[in-house]
């Protein structure tokens, strides 16, 4: 499958995303009553930098001994931080909106769903393809 | 695995909000505790802070209960002349704790362990359809 999208690598790479934008997530939810805490999120459009990234990588061929391996070629991994906006921000300095945040958690939950059932589809129509589903 | 660090994460938001609820029962149930002699210091109320803390092993910010401590405000007086702790002029001190506010940080510690129960609860769906997929 050289040059194509792999799509199984494709949904791991999303369901990692999910799991690890859960992690961040509940991370805000139990500091809902820290003083001075500010909720983060993973950055916007990560995901989608990333599969381009993935998928067509443009990148310096090392073609002789003594060149430099190309920087970035190892795995970028997500990031996650402060988003900058938000609703309001307690006396105490807290910025966590527990609406925001479980609104955020369900589409996460969702998402995760949808890359299952796209795996789960996928799998059949392999089966399907060799004659035993 | 990112779904069992978030749920050690809630689970440490759950733990703290377990304090939390365990000192403002100890106000309410002091609510009406005062001085035993006329010079004695009536219960104080006491007061949960939070912090975040760097789990180095996890890699996350946990939530955690940074101190108990007392309520420096003052203590309101009654006039009670036939009680045992009446000063001179026949007044008692009280506890500072006021029903009212302690009931109001009550709900907002129940709404916050509400939600890291249910941060869990998605948490742990996410993980067993993870699983199904090996049927």
């Amino acid at each position: 499958m050289d040059g194509k999208i792999n799509l199984f690598q494709a949904f791991a790479r999303k369901m990692d995303w999910l799991g690890q934008r859960q992690a961040v997530l509940s991370q805000n939810i139990a500091n809902a009553d820290t003083p001075d805490f500010k909720p983060q999120d993973m950055k916007a459009g990560a995901f989608a930098r990333l599969l381009a990234r993935r998928v067509d990588p443009v990148t310096p061929a090392v073609t002789h001994a003594s060149h430099i391996s190309p920087a970035g070629q190892g795995d970028p991994g997500f990031r996650s931080g402060d988003k900058g906006t938000r609703y309001e921000t307690a006396p105490s300095g807290n910025a966590v909106v527990l609406e925001e945040q479980l609104i955020k958690v369900g589409q996460t939950q969702m998402d995760h769903q949808l890359m299952n059932n796209l795996y789960r589809k996928h799998v059949q129509m392999i089966r399907a393809a060799l004659g035993r589903s | 695995m990112d779904l069992i660090k978030s749920m050690s994460i809630s689970a440490s938001g759950l733990r703290a909000q377990g304090v939390r609820l365990r000192v403002i029962a100890e106000n309410i149930a002091n609510a009406d505790s005062i001085a035993q002699s006329p010079g004695g210091e009536p219960y104080r109320r006491k007061l949960v802070t939070f912090a975040n803390e760097l789990d180095r092993a996890l890699g996350a910010e946990m939530v955690n209960v940074k101190g108990i401590t007392v309520d420096r405000g003052d203590f309101p007086r009654r006039y009670d002349p036939g009680h045992p702790a009446a000063d001179e002029d026949g007044y008692i001190i009280t506890s500072n704790v006021k029903s009212l506010i302690e009931m109001a940080d009550m709900r907002e510690a129940q709404r916050t362990y509400e939600a890291n129960l249910r941060v869990m609860q998605t948490s742990r769906s996410m993980l067993q359809q993870t699983i199904e997929l090996l049927r």
